[in-house]
Formats: C-alpha cells, structure tokens, sequence
C-alpha cells in the first residue's frame, strides 16, 4: 500500500484573478456642487481656478482648495479666493452600488469665513463675500451614463438685518453626462462630461428667494487632472444680489494613496 | 478616476506581477510572480480600503482532484476551500472557479467555490 501526503498533493497555482468591481463614473464629478462620496480613500485633489462674477457689481477671484478623503466614508476640503476661506466636511452614511448603478448619501457641514458682510442683501450668499454655516443631506444616484444629485439643507448668514432673516433652505439638483469616450479603453482616453445644475434658495423669512442654472463641460485627462468650465446665471432671481453671474474656470489634479491607512 | 486609483492599488501588491484592467467592465486580470505567494485577503483589501467592493472574485487554479462535491473540503496554498455546487460537477484542469462569499469575507475561515 502506498502512503501519499495529501498536504504534498495539493499544489494550488492561481493564474488569474478577475474582480469586477463597483466604482464611481467621472459623470458625477460635479463642477458646481459636491456629490455624496466620491474621492478614493486616502486621496488628496488640488484645485486651482479663476472666476468672474457679474451683475450690477463685478469681482474678480482666484480660488485655490484642496480636498482629502481620509477613508472611503469621510473627507474634507479647504478652500479660499484669498479674501475669504472655507472649510467643508462630508461623510457618507449610506451606499448600494451595483455595477452600472449606485446610490450614495452623505451629510455635509460647510462653514465659510468672510472679513467682508452683506448684510444688505437679502439672500445668503456662497461665494465669500459673507460668512456663512450651511449643512445638509446629498443623495446621488448614478446609472449607466448619467448620475443625478440633490442636496438639501438650512443654510445661516451669520450677520443679517432682522427683517430678513439670517435663516433659509439651500438646495440643488445637478445632472451630469458622458459624452466620450463611448467604449472605454485605457486611462489614458480623455473624458468629455456635461452638466446642468440648479441651485436654489428659500429665507425663511419668505422674503427672498432665487434658482439659478450652472451648464458646465468637463474634460478629464489621464483620469487624474480635470478642466471645469461653467456658467451659472439666474432663471428665477427675487432677491438684491448685486451679483448673479458666475464664470468659472478650474484646473484639478488627484493624487491617490496619498496618506498611510488609519489603524 | 477611481477605476484608476483601483489599479494602483492592487498593482503596488507585493505579489503581483501584472494587473491588465478592462475599464469598461470593471474588471481587473491580476497575474502572479510565484504560485508560493498568493493573499485573498490582501487582494480584497486593495479594493475594499481605497472605498470599492468587489462584486466577482474569479481565479483559474490546478485542482487535485476530478470530481467536485458539494460541501468537500480542499486545502489549497494554505486556504480552505468549500464547494457549493448543486450535486457533482467534473473539474477542468485548469479550472475557472469564482469565491461566493459575502464580500468576499471567509465564513470560519472557509472560502466557498462554484462554477
């Protein structure tokens, strides 16, 4: 009788492994506002753009923020257009992801901190020329080659004049697009998304409210620099914001595994 | 952009000599340098820790037996390995196998197999 180790026996060669896995499309990578979740864990992004906002004043800015995840669940970004900062924090509390399906949902706190006020108008304004609290919800969905976000959520002026109110409800909708390439086949490809975002506001107080509209192309180059261009005017204005137009030009580059994991 | 950060994830893995990805589907063919050093556990990792699942864990490997029975046993580099299949089912050699586990986590230290 012959004896045969088993163990000996077993010679296991794993030749290939294939995983197909669920990840975020660039059509989601909204230029106006912050989808739920979408940076890799451990990444960092640096932005740098220049915007022109006009209306019945006009100022120039150039903007500069980075933005970090530190783990798949929560990041944060740092913003400033050098006469105002920001800082912006998200953590995803909930996520389905298919393979050519997710929804993602996050809760957000913003905070921007402005030298300057506007506490004559009577919207609460975003763009640094007052100090504000906002927070809120966002819920993105993405299928095949659209991805649709809605946020919501109370957003504070933090010096107003009382007839007014400090308080009201920011929401926005935003869509995005791929357009190229139609089969992807290498990282290298450039990718063209188009979007179309609605931003609005609600005081409380009843007194003012506005929806603006933001087109935006975006091209993505070896799926690690982006170049935003977007356009935001108002459909519905009922507010004294002197200015309303918003021309935006930005430049953004990942890098990945840019911090050591959290033990 | 996160396909991306996928692949340089499981391409800085000690183990692995190749990684060719198929962006479109979402897939990822990992080849090794030696059939010696081979971790599941690490594999999964890679994806789950840069924020992404993995839907399907498939690998080709040299089976010692020709029969796969539902619920035997297989040891195989070090790992435990279940069947669950319905019934009998011929092995090729090689043979495509993919890992059923949830999330590709082991149940009691077990890997489930089917094809």
């Amino acid at each position: 009788m012959k004896l045969v180790n088993k163990s000996r026996l077993h010679i296991l060669v794993f030749v290939l492994f294939i995983l197909s896995s669920m990840h975020v499309k660039a059509q989601e990578l909204y230029v106006s506002s912050e989808p739920a979740s979408i940076m890799p864990a451990r990444s960092f992004l640096i932005q740098q753009g220049y915007s022109k906002m006009t209306g019945k004043e006009h100022f120039d800015n150039i903007n500069t923020k980075i933005e970090f995840s530190f783990s798949k669940k929560w990041m944060a970004h740092l913003g400033t257009n050098y006469k105002s900062w920001e800082w912006y924090t998200q953590y995803r509390f909930y996520s389905k992801d298919a393979l050519y399906e997710h929804l993602r949902m996050a809760f957000f706190l913003k905070s921007i901190n402005s030298a300057e006020t506007a506490i004559y108008t009577n919207a609460i304004l975003l763009d640094g020329q007052e100090s504000v609290f906002h927070s809120g919800i966002i819920v993105t969905k993405l299928k095949h080659k659209w991805a649709g976000s809605l946020s919501v959520g109370p957003i504070i002026k933090r010096e107003s004049l009382a007839e007014n109110g400090a308080v009201g409800m920011q929401y926005s909708f935003s869509n995005g697009i791929l357009l190229y390439p139609k089969m992807y086949r290498s990282y290298g490809q450039t990718n063209v998304n188009l979007y179309l975002e609605f931003i609005g506001q609600r005081l409380f107080s009843g007194k003012a409210n506005y929806l603006d509209v933001a087109p935006a192309i975006q091209f993505i180059f070896n799926s690690q620099a982006k170049l935003n261009l977007s356009y935001r005017f108002p459909l519905v204005n009922n507010t004294n914001r002197t200015t309303y137009n918003l021309a935006a030009i930005s430049l953004d580059y990942l890098f990945f595994n840019a911090f050591p994991k959290l033990k | 952009m996160c396909s991306k950060a996928i692949f340089k994830s499981l391409s800085r893995l000690d183990f692995v000599s190749e990684v060719k990805v198929d962006i479109e589907k979402s897939s990822y063919i990992l080849t090794f340098k030696s059939r010696d050093r081979v971790s599941i556990e690490e594999i999964r990792e890679a994806v789950y820790d840069t924020g992404f699942a993995i839907e399907t864990m498939q690998m080709t490997a040299n089976f010692p037996n020709t029969k796969a029975v539902n619920e035997e046993l297989v040891s195989l580099n070090g790992y435990q390995f279940k069947w669950k299949l319905a019934g009998v089912k011929n092995i090729a050699n090689p043979q495509k196998v993919s890992i059923v586990n949830k999330e590709i986590q082991p149940t009691a230290g077990v890997y489930y197999l089917n094809f």
